[in-house]
């Protein structure tokens, strides 16, 4: 086999110039990856006790539970979907935690419950969604009544209970692993982080899950089972959005399945934030969590200066919209032609 | 050179350069396309002609230089800007959408703010007779463009452009999907408008095209226009060699070295196989080690069949089967399919081949992934290895793999949805028309590729819109006809004529019955009747 064509064009293979598009993707990855740094700033200047040891753990796991909660929120968005059922998914894992442990439970095998239950819901968020040709915004939210309604019927209304003591330390400011001072959530995310990277970079499925949210018709006639592929990302999204919300017993103490439903919106917004197009085909976990970081920073630095939760969500609101229409230019259909 | 006309040219580019960042895609572009003619624009893949049709319909506004309209200046700022200078465009890549009906499709983009509910009585009237005079149905204007074929879309796409005010008509490799007949329709309705002084700027690779149509041609190579010449000096021989800047490019052709293979050793077969519903049945064979054919007008059937031998459709009835180290294996599915060794490469690159968030090496190597690969995790230096091979095997420009793939030429696009098969190294290659807007000279250089393939044994079932094609390169030519396989040609038969006839089936001798060239035709009718 020897063959080669020849009939390219010479001058343009020598030269082999860097892409435009690249570049712009990459000048714009920049400004994505600088925009925690910015806010940082921002946030020392303003709110007083934020540039501590204590102050950046604190923000760093707030920055956990939410990275950990739009894990799955990235990855749906990748593949041209979105997962409303993720705040459910965290009522569910944070009321069983305390209920069942209250209920004398062990750890592990309450934790056991809480990865079956999960990997159904994500299971059949990626069922429904392949199968019946179903939107996923309409199959996750159905997913979301569901497991929230379930929850409430099996623990008869009465959620809350105890919480074991490691899992109050893990999110602790000044809780540490092996004698590192940083709490146990953070070291959860940076690991979650590793592997969800890994995959999304090195791994076959990792590049079917592009594909899939880049042209489905395509990607299957290119061997890959756009079932599979939804199944495992809603699965994975459910495991992480449960992780999240056994983290968030440790706070209050106390559980409620709602204690999820600000996660809606916020996994949303780190999503947006980091650049991730809705439409699917591109974008990475990194840049959701420079999202997470921006995000959970804003949010803190609104606590700071004292603006009430609904102005939050206002403002919020509007970086989303503005975001949304500075990255929202891209993919242009002159690019297609 | 051909001297100017003397009336003001109806477009004109002046001085054009056009960067894509650094790329740079045109460099001191001159066109000039006067009342009343048919403008030729060829040139090798990524020579710079799309984006030309793109700076002339307001898609993009060149880096430098001057786009002159009747004489003026003007600034082609959006679509719309071009269409109020009366340019309308039918674009390489066939953007049709499958949310709305074919009528909606046709009329995207006219309506105002408060959009009309149905398009009115009119503008279906005036869209029907379009379609009508291109020889297609007028249901592909009802239903979604989903189950479209490509040039059922085309179609779709053209009639976009016709039912709108135009004096210039571009045409980017518009014809490049459509089958023979609906083709020679169109270039009927072309040569209307060309009479009542309108121009059209004519796209394309296929040299039989150009020579029937085009008044004048601009050659254009490496984003420069090399020249424009006059209809009797633009012979074909004489445009390859300004395109490639060789001599001798119009002479090298590929002898088809066509062999008889053993009847006996089949490698997949149909048996009892109908395409669609109450369609007739019929047994084809595919030999070992040859290149088979498939010809056919559009709809008529060739498509469904390389998508059922493929396993990607499901036969209507009977059974497709390949040969598994000397047992029949059933197709059923194309997982299935590729699992016993069956690539196929999908007709509509848009649709069912490109990602176009994805690099140029993700395209590539999507479907083999999975060989450079232990525990689900791929050696990225292996696969870019062989992603490198393939591309240099198939001249795909630019050499980059981590070029966006939405940033090639729509030649080296296809090119790479080849290489992504290719990279199977299959046992049995079927290809749905490959070569849809690739140029001549890598047109046959890949057929001496398939050639060699198949000498190291690999088969070969090829469709082509082009009868030339199939000519050149295959062994046998199965044509279909009202979604059967009407005849096998091969050896002697394996003529112009022949193809020709038996892609109208029965109906070549109401066509052409003073014809007296008719032994083929007999034997045809004898086959049908
Ligand atoms: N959006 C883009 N981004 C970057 N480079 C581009 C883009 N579009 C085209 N190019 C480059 O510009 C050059 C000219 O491309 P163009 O599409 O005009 O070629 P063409 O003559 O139409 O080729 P073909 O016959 O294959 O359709 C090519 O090298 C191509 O890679
Ligand atoms: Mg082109």
């Amino acid at each position: 086999m020897s063959t080669t064509i020849t009939h390219g064009d010479p001058s343009l293979a020598a030269a082999s110039p860097p892409p435009p598009k690249r570049r712009t993707a990459r000048a714009s990855s920049v400004l994505v990856y600088l925009s925690p740094v910015a806010m940082f700033v921002v946030l020392t200047l303003t709110t007083p006790g934020v540039l501590s040891t204590t102050g950046v753990m604190s923000l760093l796991v707030l920055a956990s539970v939410l990275g950990l909660a739009a894990v799955g929120q990235t990855w749906a968005v990748m593949i041209g979907g979105i997962d409303l059922s993720i705040p459910a998914t965290i009522g569910m894992a944070n009321v069983l935690v305390t209920t069942l442990y209250a209920e004398g439970w062990g750890f592990p095998r309450i934790v056991l419950l809480v990865v079956v239950v999960s990997l159904a819901i994500g299971t059949a968020n990626g069922l429904l969604s392949s199968l019946f040709g179903l939107h996923p915004l309409v199959v996750t939210l159905g997913m979301a009544s569901l497991v929230t309604g379930s929850v409430l019927v099996a623990t008869d209304g009465n959620t809350g209970g105890d919480v074991p003591g490691f899992i109050t330390d893990a999110v602790s400011p000044v809780g540490s692993v092996w004698g590192i001072g940083v709490p146990a959530a953070v070291i959860l995310w940076l690991a979650t982080l590793a592997v969800v990277l890994l995959v999304e970079r090195r791994t076959v499925f990792g590049r079917r899950l592009y594909a899939l949210g880049s042209n489905e018709r395509a990607a299957r006639l290119a061997l890959v089972r756009p079932v599979v592929v939804r199944v495992v990302v809603y699965s994975v999204g459910a495991l992480c959005a449960s992780a999240a919300g056994v983290l968030l017993a440790g706070f209050s103490g106390g559980a409620s399945v709602s204690i999820g439903d600000p996660y809606l919106f916020s996994t949303i917004t780190a999503v947006v934030v980091g650049g991730t197009s809705l439409l699917g085909g591109a974008g990475t976990y990194a840049r959701t969590v420079a999202g997470v970081l921006v995000t959970t920073m804003f949010t803190t630095l609104l606590v700071g200066l004292e603006i009430g939760p609904n102005m939050q969500q206002v403002m919020l609101g509007v970086a989303i919209l503005l975001l949304i229409t500075v990255y929202g230019r891209d993919r242009h259909v002159a690019q297609r032609l | 050179m051909s001297t100017p006309p003397l009336e003001p040219a109806v477009v004109e580019l002046a001085g054009i350069t056009h960067r894509y960042g650094p790329t740079v895609a045109l460099s001191d572009c001159r066109l000039s396309i006067a009342p009343g003619e048919v403008h030729g624009l060829v040139g090798e893949n990524g020579s710079g002609k799309s984006t030309v049709v793109k700076l002339l319909s307001g898609i993009m506004r060149p880096t430098e230089g001057e786009v002159r309209v009747g004489g003026k200046a003007v600034d082609l700022r959006s679509p719309a800007a071009a269409q109020r200078h009366e340019i309308v465009t039918v674009f390489q890549e066939t953007l049709v959408s499958d949310e709305c009906s074919g009528l909606d499709n046709v009329f995207a983009g006219t309506d105002g703010i408060f959009r009309r509910a149905r398009s009115g009585r009119a503008e279906r009237e005036a869209a029907e007779r379009v379609v009508a005079s291109l020889g297609a149905s007028p249901a592909i204007l009802q239903s979604s463009p989903h189950h479209l074929s490509l040039a059922e879309r085309q179609v779709l796409t053209l009639t976009r452009a016709l039912v709108r005010p135009w004096k210039l008509l571009i045409l980017d490799e518009a014809t490049s999907a459509l089958d023979l007949s609906t083709r020679d329709r169109l270039f009927a309705v072309l040569a209307d408008h060309r009479r009542e002084g309108r121009s059209v700027l004519f796209v394309s690779h296929r040299m039989d095209e150009l020579e029937i149509l085009i008044d004048r041609a601009t050659v254009q190579r490496s984003g420069r226009t090399v020249g424009t010449v006059g209809k009797d000096e633009a012979t074909p021989a004489r445009l390859l060699s300004m395109m490639s800047g060789r001599s001798d490019a119009g002479e090298h052709h590929v002898r088809a070295g066509a062999r008889s293979r053993q009847a006996a050793d089949v490698v997949l077969r149909g048996v009892d196989l109908s395409l669609v519903a109450q369609a007739p049945a019929f047994d084809l064979d595919v030999r070992r080690g040859e290149i088979l054919g498939i010809g056919g007008l559009d709809g008529q059937g060739g498509s469904h069949l390389v998508e059922v031998l493929a396993g990607v459709r499901p036969t209507a009835s009977g059974r497709v089967e390949v040969d598994r180290d000397g047992s029949w294996t059933r197709v059923t599915g194309y997982r299935q399919a590729f699992r016993s060794g069956i690539a196929y490469v999908p007709g509509k690159r848009q649709e069912e081949g490109l990602f176009p968030s994805m690099t140029v090496g993700d395209n590539l190597s999507m479907a083999t992934l999975p060989r450079h690969a232990r525990a689900g995790l791929f050696r990225s230096s292996s696969v870019l290895t062989r992603v490198r091979e393939e591309m240099t095997r198939l001249g795909v420009v630019p050499h980059d793999p981590s070029y966006p793939i939405t940033g090639l030429s729509g030649g080296n696009a296809q090119k790479v949805l080849v290489g992504r098969w290719l990279a199977a190294e299959p046992d049995v290659l079927i290809l749905n028309d490959p070569l849809r807007g690739v140029d001549l000279g890598t047109k046959r250089d890949f057929y001496a590729l398939l050639r060699e393939l198949t000498e190291a044994g690999t088969t070969v079932v090829m469709l082509s819109t082009e009868i030339e094609e199939l000519l050149t390169c295959c062994d046998r030519v199965a044509v279909c006809q009202a979604e059967r396989v009407f005849d096998v040609l091969e050896g002697e038969d394996l003529t112009y004529d022949a193809v020709l006839a038996a892609m109208f089936g029965r109906h070549v001798s109401d066509e052409q019955s003073s014809d007296e060239q008719s032994s083929d035709h007999d034997t045809h009718r004898k086959v049908t009747l």
